[in-house]
């Protein structure tokens, strides 16, 4: 809330000093989950980029938190009474809300992450999951000793075989005859959240002698990463960045930049560019990467550092094509 | 010949590890039911148990602190239960649901406030959980075929939690079979009022053993959560605490053939994780959707035509009142 507080002062200081000109309305709202702005992951992540969109900018950006699912119509009604213009919305969980809500809000922008919602002011930003994997993949082959890497998904769903076929083509382009190894959690999303069936199949994994374990699977996925990490294979973090879990035993982590999107949406909104309809970010925008930091710098060798800056130009440049099912 | 042992002893140490909180969980609802409170909320109780375990453990540094918090957390919901269905004599069904649906929203929630990891714990190192006990002579024997593996991985190697799970089966059949306690609890399950017309007091009885099925929930909540778990996650509990419900149901309510059937159930689940993308002869890949509804299928088909007719205690889900 203080936070909040001095956001709005901030923001006030800058628009005063600042000769703002523009005649066109424009208030940045981000509506969180209910996991909060703190949450390590998704949320932060947006956080930061609507802090760094409203340093920038000096545009305040008010920020909702509503407190679960059954709040999240109210919160968009909050938004829009206090005069959002631009409302972000942080993840496909708001889909059904925005279905309802959007229509009836013909002048208000809203943006839905990771997931999509017709309306002519709805623009929903989807992420290339599988350039980034691909990524993933090329460290992935580099850094396996026995040739063997693993998958576990969550579910079957678009999203997940987006992570599996980037990732496998990745393990394939670098190493043709590396195995990759696929699991998935459970048939329904209770795969996303129990994590000692991921760790059975991790198990089963580097029983088969992966050395490199890639879980796309939510919080399943730490049950899997603590396996690995116990028992000497190197993990991957999924969707914001992990690798402060296991420094060291952390190969990388493919990172959706929500913060890179939420800065594109609001400017957008700023610069009157908004446009509806989907929008994939990929490696070009800057919408997923791998990240290397103080934890998993040392595993980075010359050779897959070499590797994977030569994957992003090809895959920048149009070079390499990466499998993107549906 | 080798492969194929190597491949029965993951199989069979994935088993145990994966039915053990399925046998401590069945065996609390034993309690509970055999005395003739029906039980729905032994999900809840874990997944509260749970996160007072990786909390706990993560603000003490001790895996028995964390292990005694999950037992008291999963305690005071034992109670809240009896109280709604012995003392007020509530629906036991719709007091169990309000129960999972309590633990489900104030374990997020507190994690959320406490943690800021978006409904989950830190992760817990080694010193804060209960890790694998290494057993002596395991490497001295690794070298027996089969035998050397299965001492290793099977019988040693695992949690102290695991054998808790193991010697708690045991204990329970001879609490309720050879002792005056479990004569008085099945009976108070069967006919209450034939126990009160011996003098015995029905709620007392009651309440005691909902409290060893509080006791019993804690423990397995602790499992997945600093033992083989490395710190609590949102829902982890994952539908266990209804699979041990329909283990006890299949093991019509004793608890051998109960721990026969989370055997069963943990087996199918260990399975899955093996036959994923698998091709098998005939039938080509499975889709893991059906190797999923497995435990499931089984639990019909045993019921329609194996097992047998599964009569639950004659008095469960009525409340007892005394003078009608």
């Amino acid at each position: 809330m203080t936070r909040l507080v001095l956001i709005a002062f901030a923001g006030a200081f800058f628009a005063s000093s600042a000769c703002v000109a523009s005649a066109a309305p424009f208030k940045p709202c981000v509506v969180y989950t209910e996991a909060g702005k703190f949450d390590k992951s998704f949320n932060e992540m947006a956080y930061d980029g609507s802090q760094a969109f409203a340093q920038k900018t000096g545009v305040a950006v008010a920020e909702f938190e509503p407190s679960g699912e059954d709040a999240y119509p109210g919160a968009l009604q909050s938004a829009v009474s206090a005069g959002c213009t631009d409302v972000a919305l942080i993840g496909f969980r708001f889909q059904s809300a925005l279905a309802a809500f959007a229509p009836q809000h013909a002048d208000v922008r809203f943006t839905l992450f990771d997931g999509v919602v017709p309306g002519n002011n709805v623009a929903s930003v989807l992420f290339a999951e599988n350039e980034g994997s691909y990524l993933v993949g090329v460290a992935a082959a580099l850094a396996s000793k026995s040739g063997t890497v693993g998958f576990i998904g969550g579910m079957p769903a678009a999203v997940i075989e987006r992570f599996e076929k980037g990732y496998a083509q990745g393990v394939k382009d670098t190493r043709a005859d590396a195995t990759v190894l696929t699991g998935l959690v459970a048939a329904d999303p209770k795969g996303f959240s129990d994590p000692f069936a991921a760790s059975e199949i991790a198990r089963d994994m580097m029983r088969h002698g992966a050395d490199v374990l890639f879980p796309a699977a939510g919080v399943s996925g730490l049950g899997a990463l603590d396996i690995g990490n116990s028992t000497g294979a190197l993990g991957v973090g999924v969707d914001s960045n992990q690798n402060y879990l296991y420094p060291g035993r952390m190969l990388t982590s493919m990172v959706k930049r929500l913060d890179v999107a939420i800065d594109r949406a609001f400017d957008a909104g700023r610069q009157q560019t908004f446009k509806p309809g989907i929008t994939r970010l990929g490696l070009k925008e800057g919408g997923v990467d791998v990240v290397v930091d103080a934890d998993n710098r040392a595993v980075w060798t010359p050779a897959i550092v070499a590797a994977v800056a030569r994957a992003r130009q090809a895959i920048i440049s149009g070079q390499v094509k990466v499998a993107s099912p549906s | 010949m080798d492969d194929t042992a190597l491949w029965i002893v993951s199989l069979l140490a994935s088993t145990v590890r994966l039915a053990t909180p399925l046998v401590l969980a069945a065996l609390a609802g034993f309690y509970s039911e055999r005395a003739g409170v029906v039980d729905i909320g032994l999900e809840g109780k874990m997944l509260t148990g749970a996160f007072a375990a990786a909390a706990t453990a993560t603000a003490t540094g001790s895996p028995w602190a964390g292990l005694a918090a999950a037992i008291a957390a999963s305690l005071v919901l034992a109670l809240v239960h009896g109280f709604a269905c012995i003392t007020h004599r509530g629906d036991q069904v719709v007091a169990g649901v309000a129960i999972n649906t309590i633990a489900a929203g104030l374990t997020a929630v507190l994690a959320n406030a406490w943690f800021d990891l978006g409904g989950r714990t830190p992760s817990l190192d080694g010193t804060q959980r209960f890790l694998g006990l290494h057993f002596p002579l395991t490497d001295a024997l690794r070298g027996v075929p089969l035998l050397g593996r299965l001492y290793g991985e099977v019988v040693g190697g695992q949690n102290l939690l695991v054998y808790l799970a193991v010697l708690a089966v045991p204990l329970t059949s001879w609490v309720a079979y050879r002792t005056r306690f479990g004569l008085r609890l099945r009976a108070v399950g069967e006919n209450p009022a034939a126990v009160d017309t011996a003098g015995i007091s029905v709620p007392w009885l009651r309440y005691r053993a909902v409290l060893i099925t509080g006791a019993l929930c804690g423990v397995a909540g602790a499992y997945l959560s600093i033992a083989q778990g490395a710190g609590f996650q949102e829902n982890m509990t994952a539908g266990k605490g209804y699979l041990a419900l329909a283990a006890l149901i299949l093991g019509k309510w004793r608890p051998y053939p109960t721990l026969a059937g989370c055997l069963l159930f943990a087996a199918t689940d260990a399975l899955q994780a093996r036959l994923q993308g698998v091709a098998l002869p005939v039938v080509g890949a499975v889709p893991v959707q059906i190797i999923e509804v497995l435990p499931y299928i089984l639990t019909v088909l045993l019921l329609a035509g194996f097992v047998g007719k599964s009569i639950p205690p004659k008095a469960a889900g009525q409340a007892y009142v005394k003078d009608r």
